[in-house]
């Protein structure tokens, strides 16, 4: 497990410590709702960032359809990262 | 007769009818300004020329006579082929569900439409194609609001495949005793140490467990304040395609040798003895053109296919072999074949629950 991994699974186990019984007398699912502002944010930076990436690859990338082995496995590669796309 | 569809009685939007083998929905005066914005807005029949959404035409509501209970409108959709619930369907279906789930509600969020729910009883298939069939769940988006279906679609879609994933149990037994899906807590205590250690289990499994166990416990804080702080649409654009990524890459994890999933390749069957069969089976379906064929023991869909060339409309296979159903599911995608293979055990069939639930049993159910 490297670093990042680490702390990816570090994070929420603090902050899963740090709300224990925080919250009372509300339903199951305004812990859904807590969850949601606890990743919220990161979710969305890691989405905004995958997004700028896209964009930044698209600009400066090849074309997705071209021929060669690299150019499909990056056109793979982006199908996956643009949130919008369809894979069906 | 008219009669109502015994499933949608909890829903206050509206509800299903059957009438004269036709099927017809009311939409109530409180559901009215959310339908008239999607349907306004183009969204349901775009969702509907793709094939996403179960078409539905409005009618007079006289034609439901009483039965409409002054429901200022209601529609008419076609005749799903067969009716199916997520206990029955094999893993690549439930993932296929799960994930079109995720594609329709991030798509949605570009015209301001949110999924009032996440109910896996909501999502169809015709062949392997998932089609939403109840139009009630699409509502207008408020800012900042949070994915309420979040905790339901945890329950009905991604435990259940998680179970399977990550543990080699499928999900299909334990769903059928619990209508509602697999329980986050009971997930999170089934789990062993090494499995949790995933920045994806952790938050949704581990995390959500306990803040929905320390949500039911005593404490102090209130929920008002979390709920005015709202959650901003990239976030939730985040939290939706980060669940996307995650479940796309999900495998059974039992992946040995089971009873019959090698039966194509390896039967009892002389090539002589396959021929003859495949044959009889393409005359009887270019004779009789079922439109929906029963395949019994439908294996990895073989003999399905067969009869889907020759002719049947459409094919409905029942096994309770895990791999030979996902062998099925998978070809029938593939090969494009109107066909969609379901978990049953003929020793031990779906149950009728329709009184209690609207879920109905297994055979009463062709169309």
């Amino acid at each position: 497990m490297n670093r990042i991994q680490i702390a990816l699974v570090a994070v929420p186990a603090l902050l899963l410590l740090s709300t224990q019984n925080a919250y009372a007398y509300l339903d199951p699912g305004t812990g859904s709702m807590i969850l949601q502002g606890l990743i919220g944010g990161i979710a969305g930076g890691m989405f905004a960032i995958r997004l700028y990436w896209g964009k930044l690859k698209s600009r400066f990338g090849r074309a997705p359809t071209s021929g060669s082995a690299s150019g499909a496995s990056v056109s793979a590669q982006d199908a996956e990262d643009v949130p919008n796309d369809k894979v069906r | 007769m008219t009669a109502v569809e015994p499933g949608s009685f909890r829903d206050p939007s509206g509800q299903v009818f059957e009438n004269d083998g036709r099927i017809f929905r009311t939409i109530t005066a409180r559901a009215l300004a959310d339908y008239t914005f999607v349907r306004d807005s183009g969204v349901l029949k775009r969702l509907v020329d793709r094939g996403h959404l179960v078409a539905a035409e409005e009618v007079d509501p006289a034609l439901l006579g009483d039965g409409a209970r002054g429901a200022p409108i209601v529609v008419e959709h076609p005749r799903i082929p067969f009716i199916s619930y997520p206990y029955e369907w094999p893993f690549p279906a439930l993932k296929a569900a799960a994930l079109f789930h995720l594609d329709l509600q991030i798509e949605l969020l570009a015209d301001n439409v949110m999924l009032s729910d996440a109910s896996a009883y909501n999502v169809q298939f015709i062949g392997p194609r998932p089609v939403l069939i109840d139009l009630l769940s699409l509502r207008r988006y408020r800012e900042g609001e949070y994915w309420v279906g979040l905790r339901q679609f945890c329950e009905q879609f991604l435990n259940p495949l998680l179970l399977r994933a990550v543990l080699g149990v499928p999900h299909n037994q334990w769903y059928r005793g619990s209508l509602e899906g697999i329980p986050t807590s009971d997930l999170n205590r089934l789990l062993p140490f090494h499995k949790k250690l995933s920045f994806q289990v952790m938050t949704y499994v581990v995390l959500q467990a306990r803040l929905e166990a320390s949500a039911n416990d005593k404490g102090t804080a209130d929920a008002g304040a979390i709920r005015k702080k709202g959650l901003s649409k990239s976030s939730l654009l985040g939290i939706l395609t980060q669940l996307r990524g995650w479940i796309e890459k999900l495998k059974p994890a039992d992946t040995g040798k089971t009873v019959w999933g090698d039966y194509a390749r390896n039967n009892t069957y002389t090539d002589a003895a396959e021929e003859a069969k495949c044959r009889f089976i393409a005359e009887f379906a270019e004779a009789v053109r079922p439109k929906l064929l029963w395949d019994l023991g439908c294996n990895s869909g073989n003999y399905s296919a067969v009869a889907l060339g020759a002719g049947a409309h459409a094919a409905v296979g029942f096994d309770f072999d895990q791999k030979a159903l996902e062998l099925a599911f998978d070809r029938a995608v593939s090969e494009k074949l109107n066909l969609l293979p379901l978990f049953q055990d003929a020793a031990n069939p779906s149950p009728d629950q329709a009184l209690e639930t609207g879920r109905t049993a297994w055979h009463p159910r062709a169309a």
